[in-house]
C-alpha cells in the first residue's frame, strides 16, 4: 500500500502553506522546563539537554532560577518520586505552615528573580510567623472568593534545603491537582470547596497565584461569571504584568488592556 | 477507532526499575518528546490555554506507567495518551459548550481574501478550524501523517491499528479536509 502524497509535498498552494504555518507552532517559551519541574526531574533534564557540558549548563541553570529554583527541585523531585514509585505524599503537620517554613528575606536581586518564577502577585494577608510578621498581619483570613497570597520575596534559608518547606510545597500542589481533578470531571462546585480548603491551609501559600486562576475557571462554570470577572479585574489592575494574565482575560471574558 | 486506553498497552515488566533510572529516562522522554506532545495535543483540539497544563498530564501518566512501558516506545505511548486526553477535553466541552476558547473562529472568518485567510497565525488558526472539522478518529492519523509526516506503516505500529484501517482514515480525513479548505477558500474569495 502506497502513502499518498502528503499536502506539504503537492499541487495545492493553499494545503502547503497552511501545512508550513502549522509547523511554526511551538509551545511557549518555558513550558519544558516548568515541565521538568513538575514532574520533578529538572535537574536530570538538564543534564540530558545539556549533553557534553552538563556542568556549565547546570550552573547556568541555577543562576538563572536563583536560589528558589532549588526549592522547586526539591518539590519537584518529591513529588515525582512519590509519583514514579507509587509512594504517597507525606502531608506535613498543616497547623501552621509558615512555621514550618524558615523563611529568610533575600537581597532584592535575588528576591526580583526569584518571584518572576514562582511568587504569586496577589496581595494577601500573610500568616503570622517569626520571621515574616507584618503590621498588617491583623487582617481577616483569606475569603474564599478572594484568593490573596503574601507579596513578601521568599527565598531559601541559607544552608541546606529545609524538607518541611518540600513538603508543604507538595501538599499545595497536591491540594490544588485535587481541585483540578474536580473540575475536569465538571465538578466546579467541589473545585471551588477544595479551592477554599486550600486557602484555609495556606492563607499565604505559593501556589497561590495558580490557585486563583484555578478558581476563576471553577466560578465561571460555575455559573458565576460575574464574580470571577470582578475578581479578575482587581487583581489584574494590581498586577497588569500577571504571567497569567491572558489566561485570566480569557478565562473570564476580559478584554485586552 | 483509536486505541484509547494507551494505558493498558506494552505491559511486559512487573518490576519497577530503580528510582534514579526511571527519573533519568522520564527526563530524556521529556526533553525529547516534550515538544511532540504539545503540538499533538493542539492539533488535536486542545485549546492552546489548557495545551501545557494537558501535555504535564501525559507525562505524568507515563511517569506513572514508565515501568509497563518499553522503552523506544515512549513516543507511542505518549501519542496514544495525548489522543486519550485530547478526547476527554472534546467530550468535557461538547457537554459545557464552551464559549471561552474562540480561537478556532476568529481568525479565518475575519479574513478578507484568500491570501489573508492563508497568512502566518491566520494559517494556522484556519488550519485548526479544519481539523475540528474532522472525525476524532481520522484527525489522530491525519495529524502524524501529514504534519508529523510519519508513514502509514508507522501510524499503525504507533496506533496498534491494521493498516488498511489507517488508509481508509487518512483518505476520508484528506479528502474532507480538502473539501472544507476549498470551501472556506471560496467564502473568502467571494467575500
Amino acid at each position: 500500500m502506497e502513502d499518498p502524497v502528503r499536502f506539504c509535498d503537492g499541487a495545492d498552494e493553499s494545503a502547503r502553506q497552511l501545512m508550513r504555518a502549522m509547523r511554526e507552532e511551538r509551545p511557549p517559551a518555558g513550558a519544558l522546563r516548568r515541565a521538568s519541574l513538575a514532574l520533578g526531574v529538572a535537574a536530570a533534564s538538564t543534564a540530558v539537554t545539556a549533553t557534553g557540558s552538563a556542568t556549565a549548563a547546570s550552573s547556568s541553570f541555577f543562576q538563572s532560577l536563583g536560589w528558589l529554583g532549588l526549592k522547586w527541585l526539591s518539590v519537584g523531585a518529591l513529588v515525582g518520586a512519590a509519583v514514579s514509585t507509587g509512594a504517597t505524599l507525606v502531608a506535613p503537620p498543616r497547623s501552621s505552615p509558615r512555621e514550618l517554613e524558615p523563611v529568610a528575606h533575600a537581597p532584592t536581586a535575588v528576591a526580583a528573580s526569584a518571584q518572576v518564577m514562582t511568587q504569586p502577585e496577589i496581595e494577601s494577608p500573610p500568616a503570622e510567623s517569626p520571621t515574616s510578621a507584618k503590621p498588617n498581619a491583623a487582617r481577616p483570613p483569606a475569603a474564599a472568593a478572594t484568593q490573596e497570597v503574601d507579596p513578601t520575596p521568599i527565598a531559601p534559608s541559607v544552608g541546606a534545603l529545609p524538607s518541611p518547606v518540600a513538603d508543604t510545597l507538595a501538599r499545595e500542589v497536591e491540594l490544588l491537582d485535587g481541585a483540578r481533578e474536580a473540575l475536569r470531571r465538571n465538578s466546579p462546585g467541589e473545585a471551588l470547596s477544595k479551592l477554599d480548603g486550600y486557602a484555609r491551609e495556606f492563607p499565604s501559600g505559593r501556589m497561590g497565584a495558580e490557585a486563583f486562576v484555578v478558581r476563576l475557571d471553577a466560578l465561571v462554570r460555575s455559573g458565576r461569571s460575574a464574580e470571577a470577572r470582578a475578581l479578575a479585574e482587581r487583581h489584574l489592575a494590581t498586577n497588569p504584568a500577571s504571567p497569567h494574565a491572558a489566561k485570566i482575560r480569557k478565562l473570564t471574558g476580559l478584554g485586552a488592556p | 477507532m483509536v486505541s484509547l486506553t494507551a494505558e493498558k498497552s506494552e505491559i511486559d515488566v512487573a518490576r519497577a526499575p530503580p528510582l534514579d533510572a526511571s527519573r533519568s529516562r522520564l527526563a530524556r522522554v521529556l526533553t525529547e518528546h516534550y515538544d511532540f506532545v504539545w503540538r499533538s495535543l493542539r492539533r488535536l483540539g486542545v485549546p492552546e490555554s489548557d495545551a501545557e497544563d494537558v501535555t504535564q498530564e501525559v507525562f505524568m501518566t507515563l511517569s506513572k506507567r514508565l515501568g509497563d512501558v518499553v522503552v523506544g516506545s515512549e513516543r507511542a505511548f505518549l501519542y496514544r495518551t495525548a489522543v486519550h486526553h485530547a478526547a476527554h477535553v472534546h467530550r468535557t466541552r461538547a457537554r459545557r459548550r464552551e464559549v471561552t476558547e474562540p480561537e478556532f473562529d476568529e481568525a479565518p472568518s475575519s479574513a478578507r481574501n484568500p491570501e489573508d485567510l492563508l497568512a502566518g497565525a491566520r494559517a494556522r488558526a484556519l488550519c485548526h478550524a479544519l481539523l475540528e472539522e474532522l472525525n476524532f478518529d481520522q484527525r489522530a492519523v491525519f495529524v502524524l501523517y501529514e504534519l508529523e509526516e510519519m508513514t502509514m506503516q508507522e501510524i499503525a505500529e504507533m496506533l496498534e491499528l491494521p493498516l488498511g484501517t489507517v488508509a481508509s482514515r487518512l483518505r476520508r480525513g484528506r479528502e474532507a479536509f480538502e473539501r472544507r479548505l476549498k470551501q472556506r477558500l471560496a467564502v473568502a474569495g467571494g467575500a
